[in-house]
């Protein structure tokens, strides 16, 4: 940058600057962000506290006695050894009310909608997979793209803003750029449409954050214009087989870029 | 004797001194009874709250506290497939399954009578028939007995007599 305004200042051919404008296309995080060693342990903690000050679990009155429901819970839940005054605890009293132990937080297991095995795993067999009392199994933060590290799926990093990189010659990786023409006026954000769309398929729906870029790197002949936006759905399939690109994070992308290039535009780049 | 009495005044004296506002002295209402809340002894009011998996009918999966003694919960109709907050999905079908009021009732009854009506109950009904999976279960070719008849009216009977 510098040197480029040295030479700007001092050079005395006036020759028209080329303007160019760069999509920033970013993916937004599907899931939320990954805690930190400590909030992770703060929120343990918290968690753990709330356990233990809640009150005992008013069992009579969600399951009425002598009902199914209630043998079923109960045959989940035994009671807990009585405070039996003719024998010794070392461990302390029992102090048992409404058959809880109120000196230790208290622990239920429920009654399942389907079969479970001796560690409370679900039994699958053939009608289990689609009925609708099958078990629930939240889908992992890992999905397999990491597992691979496939850097051009779109399904990778679920909790961080991923960033599209291409390269054409495997070597120098950029942001996507396009030259605007002189001729024709055409503002600056449909360039950058034009550009993706011809680069990577119609296949792709985006959302333009603004017309006006957010950024500009200007030098003597050349003034490199940023526009953002998302992607919203589909995919970024190059039209030709020698576009390679990939989906970055913010701290995977100065591997990859020119790191002058990259201090300059950092600031446009979200860390989660 | 003289030992009771300094006592009693010094009561006295205690109980005069209470009642004076001394500056920086907060004033609670005199109806609140105050009792000290001993160490060990305060407790937030925390209900037993279960952690549960809720799956929405998209398949997405929200873990949440609550009180009722269920730690999986599978929905049916929710935010992901309902026609009020998907305005744009034309693959969702809006059907009431409680149109049972009294005013569908009237409806199905006089459906004849305005070619608007008719046209709204004939595709309640077809939605109706579309939704019933009971049939199905009984084999191919069943037909559904078509109820509505004239039922015995045990009133006009008596009447008649």
């Amino acid at each position: 940058m510098i040197r480029n305004t040295i030479i700007r200042h001092y050079s005395s051919i006036t020759a028209t600057p080329v303007i160019s404008s760069t999509v920033l296309l970013a993916r937004n995080p599907v899931i939320t962000r990954d805690l930190p060693a400590f909030e992770k342990s703060y929120y343990k903690y918290q968690n753990e506290l709330w356990k233990r000050l809640m009150w005992t679990f008013p069992k009579w009155f969600y399951y009425r006695g002598g009902t199914l429901g209630d043998h079923r819970f109960k045959e989940l839940n035994k009671p807990p050894v009585y405070n039996n005054p003719t024998m010794e605890f070392t461990d302390g009293r029992p102090e048992i009310r409404q058959s809880r132990d109120r000196r230790f937080k208290q622990e239920l297991r429920l009654p399942k909608t389907y079969k479970q095995a001796e560690d409370g795993s679900e039994i699958v067999d053939e009608y289990s997979s689609d009925s609708l009392s099958r078990k629930i199994n939240p889908n992992s933060r890992v999905t397999q793209a990491d597992e691979k590290n496939d850097t051009t799926s779109l399904e990778r990093k679920l909790s961080r803003s991923l960033y599209l990189v291409i390269s054409e010659d495997n070597k120098t990786w950029t942001f996507p750029n396009f030259a605007v023409s002189q001729e024709h006026e055409i503002p600056l954000h449909k360039v950058a449409e034009d550009g993706i769309y011809n680069l990577g398929g119609q296949g792709l729906n985006y959302y333009n954050v603004s017309s006006k870029p957010c950024h500009v790197i200007s030098s003597s002949d050349n003034n490199e214009f940023f526009i953002k936006s998302q992607i919203v759905s589909g995919q970024f399939k190059p039209a030709s087989s020698t576009v390679k690109f990939m989906w970055l994070a913010k701290e995977e992308l100065p591997k990859y870029l020119n790191n002058d290039y990259y201090n300059e535009i950092q600031h446009l780049l979200n860390d989660i | 004797m003289f030992r009771n009495m300094m006592i009693g005044k010094l009561s006295i004296q205690r109980e005069f001194a209470r009642g004076i506002a001394m500056k920086g002295d907060v004033h609670l209402s005199n109806r609140r009874v105050m009792r000290k809340i001993k160490l060990g002894k305060a407790r937030p009011a925390i209900f037993h709250q279960f952690e549960t998996l809720v799956e929405l009918s998209d398949g997405s999966v929200i873990k949440r506290r609550s009180q009722a003694p269920k730690d999986e919960i599978r929905m049916i109709n929710d935010q992901r497939n309902s026609v009020l907050w998907n305005p744009n999905r034309s693959d969702l079908v809006a059907v009431d399954p409680n149109a049972t009021g009294k005013v569908n009732k009237f409806n199905q009854r006089f459906a004849s009578f305005s070619p608007s009506i008719e046209a709204t109950s004939e595709t309640s009904e077809t939605n109706s028939t579309q939704k019933d999976g009971l049939i199905e279960l009984l084999g191919q070719n069943v037909k559904e007995v078509a109820s509505g008849g004239k039922l015995f009216d045990k009133k006009q009977s008596k009447s008649k007599k």
